[in-house]
């Protein structure tokens, strides 16, 4: 008669302190690991260009991420709908550097102290296609340690672009402030594709923008 | 030895609930528990030891008792505080306490000489609205009863968890620009511990049990595990922020914090245990 109580029991017993065992040996705060970006379209990647091809009927943001492994890792691009008038296959990658030719063209008088490696957007063969909408530009900031300091450059923290516009191809600066930046990355939307880099200026300088000779392509591998 | 015994759990309020102690005992059980006690046994148990322990009878019930003139009080006595198992009482207790404030356990012990129990238990707290800690902990522990009453002598071996999470926006400069980086850290603290312990762990005739124990808890060994995230950081710029001075001081305040608990002897605690021993 009081076997069948005691099996229940001891049964019941084992059970619970399984739980119990289960429940005390393991934290419930989550642990925890820094947000990576990844890329929202397939993409291909060679020689640590992404390339990826861009829906012109999207309805959603496009975003393309840069190779892990390239010199523009964590640079970012995306695509808001309508952003692009036709279907667009565009690569993501390295530039061929351009700083000391902008520069010189933009007349700043300011020299480079510390420059990020420049982000070329576009396509990978023929014509950059004129953007119909702001494209959102997430960038990551030239750094290293000193301190609190970031840099030790104490520079003037600046945004160089060349972009084909439908007014055709301009160049620009501009300086940089807290309320530019999110985290270690500058986010920043603009009306065009091509070529982009932060850098330290010597100087203060004030924003610019002119018509440039300037095409920027592709550094080569 | 039972004299000894008497003299020494009279003096102490958990002997009150010892089955074999002293007559306060019987003074102090309430006198609807026994009858209650006496129905809950079964009746063949009644048969093969037919009279109720002399010292756990209420007034009233004590007459037919003393009436038996051949009951060993030796047996009586060893047989009145046996639960579903015989000699074997087994059953869940729950304790409020310190360093873990609240633990629920699986215990038994045997013939009111020796018992074992597992424990475990995990308390969460927010600190503020960015920071929490949370401390879980298991272990394994014996007991034994010298005086076979209440009063105990014991030992726990476990592991303790304590994490911390804190998230912080560490401010910097790159250049002249002050830049913000919002930054989670995690530190998980696990340490082997050693606990020597007395107390008293009194279980009455129903299977209610009472409690209470003090002792000093030894950690044996320790591992950290630190975790970071962050959001919005480019891969370099989480390198060089973790090596910068803001950062090395976020996680040592943390550090500190949880080592103060998880790498130092402390007080053990055990303010209260209460439970069911079937």
């Amino acid at each position: 008669m009081q076997l069948p109580i005691i099996k229940n029991t001891l049964i019941s017993l084992a059970l619970v302190s399984t739980i119990a065992v289960s429940f005390a040996c393991s934290s419930s705060i989550p642990d925890v690991e820094s947000k990576k970006k990844s890329s929202t379209v397939a993409t291909t990647e060679k020689d640590g260009v992404v390339t990826a091809e861009i829906d012109a009927n999207a309805t959603s943001d496009q975003t393309v991420v840069a190779s892990s492994t390239s010199e523009v890792a964590d640079a970012s691009v995306s695509f808001p709908p309508g952003s692009l008038a036709i279907n667009t296959s565009i690569a993501l990658g390295e530039a061929t550097d351009s700083s000391s030719a902008l520069t010189t063209e933009l007349g700043l008088g300011a020299a480079v102290v510390k420059a990020a490696a420049p982000v070329y957007i576009g396509t990978a063969v023929g014509d950059i296609p004129v953007a119909a909408q702001s494209i959102a530009l997430s960038l990551p900031l030239p750094l290293s340690a000193a301190g609190t300091n970031l840099t030790t450059a104490g520079g003037k923290l600046v945004f160089f672009y060349a972009i084909l516009t439908a007014e055709g191809w301009k160049s620009g600066v501009k300086p940089l402030t807290s309320k530019d930046l999110v985290g270690t990355y500058l986010i920043t939307k603009i009306l065009g594709l091509g070529y982009f880099q932060i850098a330290y200026l010597t100087t203060s300088i004030e924003a610019k923008e002119m018509t440039t000779a300037l095409r920027p392509s592709l550094k080569k591998q | 030895m039972a004299s000894r015994t008497k003299i020494y759990l009279s003096g102490i309020l958990f002997c009150l609930g010892s089955v074999n102690s002293s007559i306060a005992l019987a003074q102090e059980e309430p006198s609807e528990e026994m009858p209650a006690s006496e129905e809950a046994a079964p009746t063949e148990s009644d048969a093969a030891e037919p009279v109720a322990p002399i010292e756990n009878t209420t007034p009233e019930t004590q007459t037919p008792a003393v009436s038996e003139p051949d009951t060993s009080p030796a047996t009586s006595v060893d047989t009145a505080h046996h639960g579903l198992l015989g000699p074997l009482r087994i059953g869940p207790t729950a304790s409020i306490g310190f360093p873990f404030l609240l633990n629920y356990s699986l215990d038994a012990t045997w013939d009111k000489k020796l018992g074992v129990s597992f424990a475990g238990g995990k308390f969460s707290r927010d600190l503020d609205k960015n920071s929490e800690i949370e401390i879980f902990n298991w272990d394994a522990r014996v007991r034994w009863f010298p005086f076979q009453g209440s009063f105990f002598l014991g030992a726990a071996y476990g592991n303790q968890g304590i994490v911390a999470r804190t998230k912080q926006d560490l401010k910097f400069k790159a250049g002249e620009t002050d830049l913000v980086v919002p930054t989670t850290i995690r530190l998980e603290l696990n340490t082997n511990y050693l606990t020597p312990h007395l107390g008293w762990f009194a279980t009455w005739n129903t299977g209610f049990t009472l409690g209470t124990e003090f002792g000093y808890q030894m950690p044996m060994s320790s591992k950290a595990k630190t975790q970071t995230g962050f959001d919005d950081v480019s891969a370099e710029g989480e390198a060089q922020v973790k090596e910068s001075e803001e950062y090395k001081k976020a996680v040592k305040d943390l550090e500190e914090g949880a080592e103060a608990f998880g790498k130092n002897a402390v007080p053990y605690l055990n303010l209260i245990r209460l439970g069911w021993l079937f």
